[in-house]
């Protein structure tokens, strides 16, 4: 069936984009499901000169849009707050008890371990206009112009928001003694 | 110098590999005689191959499998076309959704107007009834199920034994039910012209709208169990409805001897002595033993003077002596 061709495809792209939108697991699975189902239901919209990618991620973004909303009413992040990116894997070190870590650094594992909550704490710190840009291109694959065409907005904008997003993100990497350089080799997901 | 605006856009979309070749070529001549756009660049890789070591984390499997059914069953839909789905909303939804307003409304009507009616009886009957017994519901025959809990709420022990007694046997609760002394009552003369019209074909005039009213309750009561089971589960419209017609010839006169040995052998409060009374009235008139229905009537009117039951039992004489009953 096709449609499980296209499932298998693109599902864990899409989770792992609906999941660093987020930053909360168990919120990403449902947000994932309701993406698919919203796929399913409104299949007569789509048009098949748009690229199907597009669409499907103009759809999770709207879902995590409209969750990230609700979600916005109940309560407000805090640095004080466990992250909820690992709030739901029972991790509830703030960042700051990140900023401080005199243990060393024994192998690349131990490294890749310390540093991964540093780099989704620096994701969840960028505004959400600024990070939805910086997942779809950094991440998915979108070009600036599909950006455009997935969040509303000219791509100027999403332009724009990349250097943002791009300059934040050096800035709060900095802070969290997190450097460039540190990555062993050139390798981008995409791109 | 710090790049412009145009110059990072240049920049970004050559980190991103979406300049096309030329502009490419002509950026990259730019950077060997520009620091800033070339440390600027350098920020923008240094940023992607950090952020490059965030890993892949896999989709859940958790439904997967239920996403697939769901999408296979929408499949099926759409093969099945857009012309089912209007189908079935013209043809199914669309008269369903309509019956069961109509249904809704005549329930709530006669609801209204049974209550209208019970606080009249009330009004009437209090200082004629003893303290140990309630007014009798004054349950009209199309809405004996609807107001059965509205006539629990109100019966006082002796009469909650009595119910006991008659759900026991079905019938005689139904009949206590419909036994009432009657005005006419547009909204079930609505629902048995809704279901039965040719019934109701000729013009009535108040009186006469009673007069019809009162043979579709006598229809509908003289029903067998089993058509009484199936009105109830059709609703109000159907109870009403004069099933009576489609049954034996001598149903009426099996359902007038039940009426007369429940109140030859039943302890009976008199409100509800009288409404049966009034009841067997109706049914001897419909039967044509229009002897037995006067003396009857007169038994009501000369037991309970002053009554709501007794006047009920003089119009209804009066009514059939100017018009007998078919």
């Amino acid at each position: 069936m096709a449609f499980e061709v296209l499932v298998r495809r693109h599902r864990t792209p899409v989770f792992n984009y609906i999941f660093r939108f987020t930053g909360d697991r168990a919120r990403a699975e449902d947000i994932l499901q309701e993406t698919w189902l919203k796929v399913v239901r409104s299949a007569q919209d789509y048009e098949p000169k748009a690229r199907f990618t597009t669409w499907l991620y103009t759809l999770a973004r709207n879902q995590c849009v409209d969750r990230a909303r609700r979600e916005k009413l109940r309560q407000a992040d805090s640095l004080d707050a466990p992250r909820p990116a690992f709030a739901s894997q029972g991790d509830n070190r703030t960042p700051a008890d990140f900023l401080v870590d005199p243990s060393p650094v024994p192998d690349q594992a131990a490294h890749n371990l310390r540093i991964r909550p540093l780099l989704e704490q620096a994701l969840l710190s960028l505004p959400e206009e600024q990070r939805e840009v910086f997942l779809l291109r950094e991440y998915s694959g979108q070009s600036f112009r599909e950006i455009a065409e997935v969040t509303g907005v000219s791509e100027n904008t999403a332009k724009s928001r990349m250097r943002y997003a791009l300059e934040a993100l050096r800035r709060q990497l900095e802070q969290l003694g997190v450097e460039g350089d540190w990555a062993e080799d050139e390798r981008t997901v995409t791109g | 110098m710090s790049p412009t605006d145009h110059d990072q856009d240049k920049l970004l979309g050559y980190a991103y590999g979406e300049l096309s070749s030329p502009e490419a070529k002509s950026l990259e001549a730019h950077l060997k005689n520009c620091p800033q756009c070339s440390r600027a660049l350098e920020d923008i890789r240094k940023v992607r191959r950090t952020m490059a070591q965030l890993p892949t984390v896999p989709a859940p499997e958790a439904g997967l499998d239920s996403l697939l059914a769901y999408a296979q069953q929408a499949a099926r839909r759409a093969q099945a076309g857009p012309a089912a789905h209007s189908h079935l909303w013209k043809w199914v939804l669309l008269p369903s959704t309509g019956v069961l307003a109509m249904v809704l409304l005549i329930v709530v009507t006669a609801r209204v107007a049974e209550e209208t009616n019970l606080s009249r009886l009330r009004s009437v009957a209090a200082p004629k009834v003893a303290p140990s017994s309630s007014p009798l519901p004054q349950a009209e025959p199309s809405v004996a199920s609807e107001i059965a809990p509205a006539a629990k709420a109100v019966e006082s022990p002796k009469e909650k034994e009595t119910a006991a007694k008659a759900e026991r046997k079905p019938s005689a609760k139904m009949l206590i039910l419909k036994a009432a002394p009657q005005a006419p009552r547009p909204s079930a003369r609505a629902a048995a012209v809704a279901e039965h019209p040719e019934d109701f074909a000729q013009p009535a005039s108040k009186d006469e709208s009673g007069a019809q009213a009162g043979r579709a309750r006598q229809k509908s009561a003289v029903a067998p169990q089993s058509a009484v089971a199936s009105q109830e589960s059709r609703g109000v419209a159907a109870a009403s409805a004069p099933a009576f017609l489609g049954g034996p010839p001598d149903a009426l006169d099996r359902e007038i001897a039940r009426i007369q040995d429940t109140l030859r052998t039943r302890t009976l409060a008199s409100q509800e002595r009288a409404g049966l009374l009034n009841h067997l009235c109706e049914l001897l008139y419909a039967a044509n033993r229009s002897s037995e229905a006067d003396s009857t009537c007169d038994q009501v009117i000369r037991d309970f003077p002053g009554s709501a039951a007794a006047d009920a039992a003089r119009q209804l004489k009066e009514k059939n002596q100017r018009a007998p009953a078919r």
